[in-house]
């Protein structure tokens, strides 16, 4: 019996999602383990009878909460995928402006017409089994997941941080060409895909196991970043470690 | 006269959410609504107090689909603001980055959104086993141009390299 699996989205913008349809070359193959009894954006399938529920995006309208509950109630396996999904992403940085100015801000007198709360990743509202991490998720990563979950072991996620992949690639250090890099202290999955690209990491995926915070800003001091600024990097993709219990 | 309801929670297989209500009485429309319910993610918020140089990677993520759209239209508001000009090799391979999502996002429409509607199936799944020579041509188109994305930008989904004034690096292979 193939497992069957669901895709929900939530507040995000679907580019996970995406990223499933987007492993052209293995989708048919995966296609032929699983069965999609639910996925809003390829299909208009609509059951619940599933087992492994894949779920994007934050949880930022009221019944937001209600609607992940009840996902939690029906399936045996809850995978986070994304960012926004795992720890908020770029949404989370809505929470740190007044909720009621931010809604005036931008739909003036209709503000009532868009409800919206403070953003809470998955976690926050219900048990998640396994996250994929990243903005966007890794194709790798998510296949590594989704074979994992078939065979019943636990997906191998790297624990070290990005430096490892990117001195594995071999790649310059950004710092020795002047330019700043979150790499040291983020967690390893992404094949330092960006600093291999001559761009700093922004942290996407989020801080390492055993990263060493304090450290770095003291190194992005001597390149001229005050800690107020190193925060404020963080909060690109990781306000929510602020408040995190 | 028939009275009719009909009630579509969610439009399954469109880039976006939205759903329709209507409702017949006597054979007259009573009522017809697109109700788009996208959940509202208030970016032009989050990018206050943020630097200019974020301002590209943070917009990209108000879609997956078109994120090098809204990447190359806040690098043009940034250039803007500081009067740049880029140069006449940078602003061909933007439109090049572009021209690869357009064939990306209408390749998804076309095979992964509509197809299924007009061979009256609910997803592309069954079609991989019906006309499976048209899905893998599909896929490896979609491959192509996704590819002519990465080569760009990096990547399709969330570009790296494009940033104000041009770009991290160039692909020379």
């Amino acid at each position: 019996m193939k497992p069957k699996v669901a895709f929900f989205s939530f507040t995000s913008c679907e580019g996970c999602q995406l990223t499933v349809l987007e492993c052209e070359d293995i989708l048919l193959d995966m296609l032929g383990q699983i069965e999609i009894v639910r996925f809003r954006e390829a299909s208009s399938l609509k059951r619940d009878d599933y087992e492994i529920a894949f779920i994007e995006g934050s949880a930022s309208r009221p019944d937001d909460v209600t609607r992940m509950r009840k996902i939690r109630e029906r399936a045996n396996l809850v995978v986070a995928i994304g960012a926004c999904a795992v720890s908020g992403g770029v949404n989370f940085m809505k929470n740190f402006h007044y909720l009621q100015r931010t809604r005036e801000h931008v739909y003036g007198a209709q503000a009532d017409w868009f409800p919206t709360t403070q953003v809470q990743p998955v976690e926050a509202v219900i048990k998640v089994d396994h996250s994929v991490y990243g903005c966007p998720m890794t194709k790798d990563e998510f296949l590594e997941t989704v074979k994992s979950l078939l065979v019943g072991r636990t997906p191998r996620i790297p624990q070290y941080p990005v430096c490892v992949e990117c001195k594995m690639a071999e790649n310059v250090c950004l710092f020795h060409r002047g330019q700043t890099c979150l790499g040291p202290v983020i967690r390893a999955g992404c094949q330092a895909f960006c600093p291999g690209l001559g761009a700093g990491c922004d942290g996407c995926r989020g801080l390492a196991p055993d990263h060493n915070l304090a450290s770095l800003t003291n190194v992005l001091g001597e390149y001229g970043m005050k800690p107020e600024e190193v925060r404020r990097k963080l909060r690109l993709f990781n306000g929510y470690i602020e408040v995190q219990p | 006269m028939t009275d009719i309801t009909i009630n579509v929670e969610h439009i399954a297989r469109v880039e976006g959410h939205g759903n329709v209500v209507m409702s017949v009485r006597d054979g007259r429309i009573k009522e017809l609504r697109l109700e788009i319910v996208e959940s509202p993610r208030f970016f032009e918020v989050m990018l206050q107090g943020r630097p200019w140089h974020e301002v590209p990677h943070i917009v990209a993520r108000i879609c997956g689909i078109c994120a090098a759209s809204h990447t190359l239209a806040s690098l043009r508001a940034v250039e803007d603001a500081f009067k740049l000009v880029p140069s006449p090799q940078t602003v061909l391979l933007r439109k090049l980055l572009l021209y690869g999502e357009f064939l990306q996002s209408h390749l998804l429409h076309v095979y992964f959104l509509v197809a299924p509607d007009f061979f009256r199936v609910d997803s592309v799944i069954p079609l991989a086993s019906t006309h499976p020579e048209v899905v893998k041509r599909a896929l490896r188109m979609k491959m192509l141009a996704n590819e002519l994305c990465a080569v760009v930008g990096g990547r399709h989904i969330h570009p790296v390299t494009p940033v104000p004034g041009g770009f991290t690096r160039l692909n020379r292979n």
